[in-house]
């Protein structure tokens, strides 16, 4: 919701709304995938962050942190670090030992390994270590406890437990453009530079929302439904935000360990998605709140740009 | 450096023990001098004062306390240790680091029996020999190593690790008959040569040999024929031991770190009981 009457800023001629994005706490982890190669490391890491958009209806937000090299790893295999965000530590461990069983497990040649190292911990292969049917052995190696599950192609390996720690969940930007190619270019852009930020994770497909949404609907069932502020097609018949011209407007959603990095990659995010330029129908970026009365986290626009 | 020292005076008769049980630096730290030579120690038995054996001096400002003399009559040094740094000067006698819970324990030279038992946490380095039963149970009812790490320069005697239940001990030398008898679980690592009296009980846990690849080619009792087996654990294993380990085998191991073999030779054993102990052998 742009705030209004002051004076605009412009990246790369475009033009950047005197806005903030609202965000919330939330609890997160890390864990640490391990694969024969690259190419099974990322399987069994995609897999476990599929289904992992929002909290609203999938229980977690989670996506691919990194790609680590052999002397990241534990085993000195290639791997993924993989953040899960959650609203309580409760689903958080939940989602992990599920998404752990159901992704990781089932993936051939893969182990998984705690990513933090905190007070706070949750189980990661306490659950998982069952399927070994009385088979599985646990290993404590360095005051840290593994197990050995044993699978068809040899053994699934499984840390104990991880931690988890405070975190923040919706931290985002909107790019407004004349044509949908615009949005998508400038989106592209964005997640390509926000890529290298650490310790944030964009969860939505291709790190991109185009179903914003406002707190409640019509229908009681429905906790969220459709930003119609935002919405091209509604523009004449609801309280619009799209400034004239603009036909699209994506959002970028951004998890985060902390406000430092949410504010990073906001900032890394909104700068590279201005270098598309104006050439192709980029016209602005805005961002999303609820009249800041959700969430205590407030990323202003002004503020964290250059 | 701030260290409290405890020297032996004089030798005792043959055949007396002196019992040193609570002698430990946490126990020690902060009293006078005086306070510490008037603490009871068991000889034979009987109480007597800890300053009619040792002469004490130093200070005890800080966690670290330094034994020396001919204490191979000293039985239960540094037992229920609970932080701080041992440093023993010379051999010890048996029940060394027993039932200790933190702290780093550092002996120059021979350990008598059951060295580390019912250990739980913390680190024992003996440069020298270990006697029989090293981290193994002083009876029925009560395991032995608990979680503590031992590391042994030299040899180690019979019945190293019986009735082990958790923890780490690396040998550099070799290992005698009896090792890992009815051991429920943990990591024994040996760098030299093992005797092929071994796993007799064993449940679980895991003997690793990495110098002795003739061992696993023989016929061990209640042991499974070995096979090559991928064991993702190892390399996490190997990378963590690797410090403790003797030049030569750092080497044999992998070149670097990024190398660390995950293929072995395993055999599973006591299979007379059931167990799921393994014998392993990293192919390099």
């Amino acid at each position: 919701m742009p705030e209004s009457n002051t004076e605009p800023k412009m990246i790369e001629g475009i033009e950047i709304l005197d806005a903030f994005a609202e965000a919330f706490p939330m609890t997160a982890t890390r864990v640490i995938i391990t694969g024969a190669d690259e190419y099974w490391a990322r399987q069994a890491a995609e897999s476990m962050t599929g289904f992992a958009t929002s909290v609203i209806a999938c229980g977690c937000e989670a996506g691919i942190e990194s790609r680590l090299g052999t002397e990241q790893t534990p085993d000195g295999r290639p791997g993924y670090a993989v953040l899960l965000f959650a609203m309580n530590g409760k689903e958080l461990e939940k989602q992990l030992t599920r998404r752990v069983g159901q992704c990781v497990l089932t993936c051939p040649s893969s182990s998984v390994f705690a990513g933090m190292q905190g007070d706070k911990k949750i189980a990661l292969g306490d659950h998982v270590k069952y399927f070994g049917d009385g088979y599985q052995q646990s290993k404590v190696i360095d005051g840290r406890r593994y197990w050995r599950v044993p699978v068809m192609d040899g053994e699934f390996v499984c840390e104990d437990k991880t931690s988890r720690q405070a975190a923040i969940g919706g931290g985002n930007f909107l790019v407004l453009s004349e044509s949908l190619r615009g949005a998508l270019d400038a989106c592209r852009a964005a997640m390509e530079a926000m890529e290298s930020v650490p310790r944030v994770i964009m969860p939505f497909p291709g790190g991109v929302a185009r179903s914003g949404s406002k707190v409640g609907s019509k229908y009681k069932s429905l906790v969220a439904s459709t930003n119609d502020a935002f919405c091209p097609t509604l523009r004449n018949v609801t309280n619009t935000l799209l400034p004239k011209g603009v036909t699209a407007a994506l959002e970028v959603v951004i998890d985060g360990l902390n406000e430092a990095d949410v504010a990073e990659a906001m900032k890394v995010g909104v700068i590279a998605a201005c270098s598309v330029g104006k050439r192709s129908g980029l016209r602005a970026i805005t961002a999303g709140n609820y009249g800041g009365k959700l969430g205590p986290y407030h990323f202003h626009l002004h503020k964290i740009l250059p | 450096m701030s260290r409290l020292e405890l020297t032996l005076k004089c030798n005792p008769p043959p055949g007396q023990r002196l019992n040193l049980m609570g002698i430990e630096p946490a126990r020690l730290h902060a009293r006078s001098l005086s306070e510490i030579a008037r603490l009871e120690i068991a000889v034979d038995g009987v109480p007597q004062a800890l300053g009619e054996w040792f002469k004490v001096s130093g200070t005890s400002d800080s966690l670290q306390l330094f034994l020396a003399g001919n204490l191979a009559c000293c039985d239960y040094l540094g037992a229920a240790m609970q932080t701080g740094q041992l440093h023993i000067e010379g051999d010890a006698g048996d029940f060394l680091g027993c039932n200790m819970r933190s702290g780093q324990l550092q002996i120059t030279g021979n350990a008598g029996r059951f060295a580390g038992s019912g250990a739980r946490g913390g680190q024992i380095l003996i440069d020298g020999n270990a006697g029989d039963y090293l981290a193994g149970a002083p009876s029925k009812t009560r395991p032995g190593l608990r979680g503590a790490q031992i590391v042994v320069h030299g040899n180690s005697g019979r019945w190293t690790g019986h009735r082990m239940r958790r923890g780490l001990i690396i040998v550099h030398g070799s290992v005698a008959a009896g090792l890992a008898m009815r051991m429920i679980a943990g990591t024994i690592v040996c760098a030299g040569a093992v005797d092929p009296q071994l796993g007799c009980g064993m449940r679980r846990g895991t003997i690793l040999v990495l110098d002795d690849k003739e061992l696993i080619e023989e016929e061990i009792a209640g042991f499974t024929p070995s096979e090559e087996t991928e064991l993702a654990y190892l390399p996490i294993l190997l990378r963590h031991i690797r410090q403790f380990l003797p030049a030569s085998s750092q080497h044999n191991i992998a070149d670097s770190a990024k190398l660390l073999p995950r293929q072995a030779l395993r055999s599973l054993g006591d299979r007379g009981i059931q167990g799921l102990g393994e014998l392993v052998v990293p192919i390099t």
